[in-house]
């Protein structure tokens, strides 16, 4: 009988411990998870949960609560402190030491904070359930509120917090929205929908020092003026928490470094999720990806690679976000290829911006309110095909900026 | 379902839907998603169980639906849900054809509340 060792009580170590369990009887599972409580699904923390539409048991991930009957050694509260490769033991914080025969590190990130002195109540960041239930309880109605950030995950709090009725503005320190990974068109019209909603942008606005002012309330320097604010949220990105894997000598770099096989440098010791770095696309150039169907589609190949089966990750970079009642999807990389085509739903407002290269192979895609060309596009780029032609005759071309170009 | 508490309901012409394609309809408050699948007609719930979306505005990949969403997988067929992140099937409903009109069984109650069927 194989032990098996996970770190990480997120979705990737959720999934690849049911994905264990599913392919063998057998397996010795333990899972080890720092956050109090069962492992939770994240992306409603920034939607419905915030808009209270949805309460924190209907966050659990599913099956969590059959681990027992599934005999997964679950320890919630529980921080992995060192691994022994060696001797291939784990340490932990409150004292155990577990020997494994196969490790998966599953410890994916934590928040990018601000470069700022002490702990200020009213300023927060957003990756935990315990970090959005003290926003949820911040966001009255009228509050104002700055965010800082305006990706993903800054302007799904800003558009919660609108339609919570605060009173919102989104500092971004580059000259335009979502910045990273999504072509101009996409950020300028985001920017136009939240503006539409009453969100205040601030673009090209590098966030300075937070001050108190007051007893209740925070000033955000920028480089021109200030913000006063009831609540400051900062969403500036994430880091990988690679420190175990590099105390360990395993090849970390911005991401611990696996192979489509989720192997890290130790043949024993599996990564999966968003701490990881992998191959991606047909380049296999090494990619650290953040989203949601990743962390569980990759743990569940890693599972069944810890078990010797001879599998491959190799989905095309995936994730959603919604805002109001907007659907963002992203495919693929949005900003490869030497052209870009606009190819507007029949039936609806949505559209979908597609790059391609000189031969029509569809590289990415952004997809406004049409899922459905995604699930087109994503069979597509998976056979590296080509675009079919009663597509592209649908489409009108649009003039690349010169920036998408560069990405 | 049952005929003694359902009741049938026409919904579409049979050469409506080619092979391949889905349509969704409503009866009453109840919305249902049609699918042709190798010349048979299946009938689901239109509303994807994980959070709000239309399945027949995603992708109908043989016997699988693609929610528009966030790309939950069902079967058309048995209503299964094929994982992430969709958990909880859709309900199927009963299909039979009668003088080429295609006709879906739903339950009672909401055939009293029901209007008429039109096409979504
Ligand atoms: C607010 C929010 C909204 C999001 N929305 C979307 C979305 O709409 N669409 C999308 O595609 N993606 C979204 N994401 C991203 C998605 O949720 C993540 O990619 C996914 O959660 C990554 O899963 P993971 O298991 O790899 O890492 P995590 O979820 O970070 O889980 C890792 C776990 O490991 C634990 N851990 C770390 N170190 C140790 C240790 N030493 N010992 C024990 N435990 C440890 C951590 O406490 C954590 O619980 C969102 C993320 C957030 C935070
Ligand atoms: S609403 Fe269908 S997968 Fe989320």
């Amino acid at each position: 009988m194989q032990a098996f060792v996970i770190i990480g009580g997120g979705l990737a170590g959720h999934k690849a411990a049911l994905e264990l369990r599913r392919l063998s009887d057998d397996a010795q599972i333990t899972l080890l998870g720092e956050e109090p409580g069962l492992p939770y699904d994240r992306p409603p923390l920034t939607k419905d949960f915030l808009l209270g539409e949805i309460d924190e048991a209907g966050l659990t991930l599913s099956n969590a609560e059959n681990y027992e009957q599934k005999k997964i050694d679950f320890r919630a509260g529980v921080r992995a402190t060192r691994v022994d490769r060696g001797a291939r033991i784990v340490a932990t914080a409150d004292g155990a030491t577990l020997s494994y025969d196969k490790l998966l590190l599953a410890t994916g990130s934590r928040v990018r904070k601000m470069p700022l002195e002490g702990e200020r109540e009213n300023l927060h960041y957003i990756r935990t359930l315990d970090d959005a239930k003290r926003i949820r309880s911040a966001l009255g109605q009228g509050a104002r509120v700055t965010v800082v950030g305006g990706g993903f995950i800054g302007l799904e709090v800003a558009a919660a917090a609108r339609s919570l009725g605060c009173d919102v503005t989104v500092v971004e320190a580059r000259d335009r929205l979502l910045s990273r990974g999504m072509p101009r068109l996409v950020s300028d019209y985001i920017e136009g929908v939240h503006r539409e909603n009453g969100v205040d942008v601030m673009l090209a606005s590098v966030p300075g020092s937070i001050v108190a002012e007051g007893p209740r309330q925070l000033r955000l320097n920028l480089p021109d003026g200030s913000l006063v604010s009831d609540v400051v949220i900062v969403g500036i990105g994430i880091v990988p928490n690679t420190e175990l894997a590099s105390e360990a000598g395993l090849e970390v770099e911005n991401g611990i470094v696996v192979d489509a096989q989720c192997r890290t440098s130790d043949p024993d010791i599996f990564a999966a999720g968003e701490v990881t770095r992998h191959p991606s696309g047909p380049s296999g150039q090494l990619r650290r990806i953040e989203s949601w169907r990743h962390a569980g589609n990759q743990a569940a190949i890693a599972a069944a690679s810890m078990l010797g089966e001879d599998v491959a990750f190799d989905d095309p970079p995936y994730l959603w976000s919604d805002q109001y009642d907007l659907n963002i999807q992203s495919l693929g990389d949005p900003l490869a290829g030497t052209r870009q085509l606009l190819h507007r739903a029949a039936k609806s407002d949505g559209w979908t911006l597609v790059s391609v290269n000189d031969a029509m192979q569809p590289m990415g895609a952004v997809a406004i309110n049409n899922g459905r060309d995604i699930s087109m596009l994503r069979r597509v780029i998976l056979k590296g095909g080509r675009l079919p032609e009663s597509f592209v005759d649908e489409c009108e071309a649009v003039r690349l900026s010169s920036e998408d170009a560069v990405g | 379902m049952t005929e003694e508490n359902g009741q049938w309901h026409q919904v579409i012409d049979v050469n409506e839907l080619d092979d391949g394609e889905m349509i969704g309809v409503e009866i009453g408050e109840r919305r249902i998603a049609i699918y042709k699948v190798d010349g048979e007609f299946y009938a689901t719930d239109n509303i994807c169980t994980h959070a709000f979306a239309i399945l027949s505005d995603g992708w109908l990949d043989g016997d699988v639906v693609e929610c528009p969403l966030h790309g939950g997988c069902f079967n058309v067929c048995t209503g299964k849900a094929l994982g992430d992140p969709v958990e909880v099937d859709l309900q199927t409903y009963e299909l039979r054809v009668v003088d080429g009109i295609l006709e879906v069984l739903c339950p009672k109650e909401t055939a009293q509340e029901a209007g008429k069927t039109k096409c979504a």
